[in-house]
């Protein structure tokens, strides 16, 4: 009988739904996961509502009234002689309270209708200028290339100053420095925006992740790389995303950490990318200023490439490098 | 030439599937010496020779509709009351929109308020699978022949060289591709692969396809951001044909939780090109994959997850689904289909001048 015959997949697939209803019996935990990715869907799905009833005040009303912030039904108790007295007050007091609520639960619900049309107007402005929070990079740059993938000349010297520890490259691009840090037998992963470049990553087998590198940068944990390094679409973001950037990878650095910057100087761009492009990016030199002024000790390295000319290398100050050669190719 | 033929479709795109389709059935009729008129309501720089749909007569002997959306196309047939083909590839219920995209809601209503207008006029309907069909029988129509979509299945085929070598425990990609839209559920496959990522953190889930409605893409990254996957899911967008076959050939389980497919060319495709599949039973799916894959009542999460992990870490079974899909696949090669489509059609030329 062949491997063909033997598979009997209807047989597997009820094994596979019994063994889930098992786990869910004997592990909490597993539940209560179901349970919150299930609460997150329902937080970030829009309600499914039918949109003529989101426009209409009343069932708009309504519904706002049904989720009452304030609960106007006060308590009840009574003693049999004043419990007309205690009724015509609770009464009174109930109406009062109940107009008062009325108040602030329209007030409430007209606020939130106004936020959730500014956030769809937000919304569609953000769709259009390719400028959400997911998406840090200027519109103009739609209209520029993106930086090539570092030469092997670039890779070769970023690897060779890598220090020890898991190393994080922004962005990872197709792999180039990635690899040759991973070569060097240190953990190694990079973060990417263009799926077709993490695609290309990870047909050679190399852990290129995707996303935001900003946003990747922030979620990482605190002192958790020996090595970050700084290259690709850095080029090409704005000063204020990279003043943060340098901010969040000081923190995400171990303290023996260092920060590694390859980039071309945005004085060497042609007329075209100087035009779409006005103030994003900064030169070596900048950048080792500015990981001086965030407590490194920075120098710049000379880098025989056509495009990155020079490499910063920065290290903790307060901790002094045991051996300056250490780090050079 | 002693025949013609009026192939009416909404537009033609560039590489959507319905107008692959139509280009093929176009090549088809024009090999028997059929002439064929494709009309179009909107015309695009990628089909010159169309005919607008103003211009349309319904004077040929066969005319095809290709229905899968409310359209201008349609409405001029149910004016002029003439008789068609109908080739069905169904039309997603309203409900899977409302919330996230109103307008694309009432285009799918108006489709199917014109697919049961269209019913009388119909002279035989064509379904891409035994779900459509029915739908189709639903509606009155009788005459119904069930011939999947044409269209050729990328380069890597059933020659695929996908080696079978084992995953590594804590890693592994998962694959879905289709348009990122409500009703395909990716949501689903998010959670599925949160609740994974605590037994395997080094694996990967591609998503492959352009969003539609934009929102919903949206969503997607911000539930993988909430459950901490965010670095993990890769969202591929539309990809050239080269990537995607990258992209099947990098991968190594595709997973379907749709909750309405038609007929799902991309689960031909992954069985094709040597991937195991899990999917959620829900319309046309598990009529397409058949025993050829892991068919799952139930897509909670956990159980997604597990179905996932057990073919990740399961060698012999993933080989074993892949020789199954290798063979599976087979019966929508081109050659197969093309002459499905041909005996579907073939009476309706054939019959009185």
């Amino acid at each position: 009988m062949s491997a063909f015959e033997l598979i009997d997949t209807v047989r597997i697939s009820a094994e596979i739904e019994a063994e889930a209803e098992k786990r869910r019996r004997q592990d909490r935990e597993l539940v209560q996961l179901e349970r919150e990715i299930e609460q997150a869907w329902t937080d970030i799905a829009p309600a499914a509502t039918p949109p003529e009833a989101v426009h209409d005040d009343g069932i708009l009303l309504g519904h706002i009234a049904n989720l009452a912030a304030l609960d106007p039904h006060v308590p009840i108790g009574s003693r049999r002689g004043l419990r007309g007295v205690k009724w015509t007050i609770r009464k009174l007091t109930y109406w009062y309270i109940r107009f008062l609520t009325d108040q602030f639960n329209v007030f409430a619900g007209m606020l939130i209708r106004h936020l959730r049309h500014l956030e769809t107007r937000m919304g569609r402005v953000e769709l259009s200028t390719r400028h959400g929070t997911d998406q840090p990079v200027p519109a103009g740059l739609g209209f520029l290339d993106e930086p090539p993938e570092p030469s092997a000349a670039v890779a070769s010297q970023v690897a060779c100053y890598a220090g020890p520890g898991p190393c994080l490259v922004l962005s990872g691009g197709e792999g180039a420095l990635v690899e040759a840090i991973g070569d060097r037998g240190i953990r190694v992963h990079g973060v990417e925006q263009d799926p077709n470049r993490v695609l290309a990553g990870l047909s050679r087998q190399l852990d290129i992740r995707t996303g935001d590198v900003l946003a990747h940068l922030v979620g990482a944990i605190d002192g958790s790389f020996g090595t970050i390094v700084l290259t690709g679409m850095v080029e090409t973001l704005p000063l204020a995303n990279l003043l943060g950037m340098v901010d969040q990878a000081a923190r995400k650095l171990k303290a023996t950490g260092r920060i590694i910057v390859a980039v071309a100087d945005p004085a060497s761009r042609g007329r075209v990318e100087t035009d779409l492009g006005p103030g994003l990016g900064i030169s070596p030199i900048t950048w080792r200023h500015l990981l001086e002024r965030a407590g490194f000790d920075a120098r710049l390295e000379p880098c025989p490439d056509s495009r990155i000319a020079e490499i910063v290398v920065a290290h903790r100050s307060e901790q002094s490098d045991p051996d300056p050669e250490q780090g050079k190719p | 030439m002693s025949y013609t033929a009026d192939l009416l479709i909404p537009q033609m795109a560039g590489a959507d599937a319905t107008s692959n389709h139509t280009r093929l059935i176009r090549d088809l009729l024009e090999e028997r010496e059929i002439e064929v008129r494709i009309v179009v309501e909107r015309k695009t720089r990628s089909d010159s020779g169309t005919v607008p749909i103003e211009k349309w007569k319904g004077d040929a002997r066969v005319s095809i509709l290709q229905h899968s959306i409310g359209s201008e196309v349609a409405q001029s047939v149910i004016r002029k009351q003439a008789p068609i083909v109908l080739n069905y590839h169904n039309i997603t219920p309203a409900n899977y929109f409302q919330a996230w995209h109103p307008e694309l809601a009432k285009s799918v209503q108006r489709g199917r308020q014109q697919l049961s207008q269209l019913a009388p006029l119909t002279r035989r309907g064509i379904a891409d699978s035994e779900f459509n069909a029915q739908e189709l029988r639903d509606l009155g129509i009788d005459d119904v022949v069930v011939s999947p979509v044409l269209w050729q299945l990328g380069s890597g085929g059933a020659q695929t060289s996908r080696d079978g070598g084992a995953v590594d425990p804590e890693g592994g990609t998962v694959l879905f591709v289709g348009r990122l839209a409500p009703n395909k559920c990716h949501h689903d496959l998010i959670a599925a692969f949160a609740v994974l990522s605590c037994t395997r953190p080094q694996s990967r889930l591609v998503l492959v396809g352009d969003a539609s409605p934009p929102q919903y893409l949206q969503s997607l990254k911000d539930l993988a951001g909430r459950t901490g996957v965010r670095d993990r899911v890769v969202f591929a967008g539309r990809v050239s044909d080269k990537n995607l076959l990258q992209w099947y050939q990098l991968s190594d389980v595709f997973a379907c939780v749709s909750e309405h497919e038609g007929f799902g060319v991309p689960l031909v495709e992954a069985m094709a090109n040597g991937l195991p599949l899990v999917a959620y039973n829900a319309a046309a799916v598990g009529e397409t994959v058949g025993d050829a894959g892991i068919i799952l009542r139930d897509k909670r999460p956990a159980t997604l997850a597990l179905a996932l992990d057990r073919v990740l870490g399961d060698k012999q079974l993933r080989n074993r689904l892949r020789d199954r899909g290798i063979k599976s696949a087979q019966r929508f090669d081109i050659s197969a289909t093309r002459e499905q489509m041909w005996i579907a059609l073939k009476d309706l030329f054939e019959g009185e001048a």
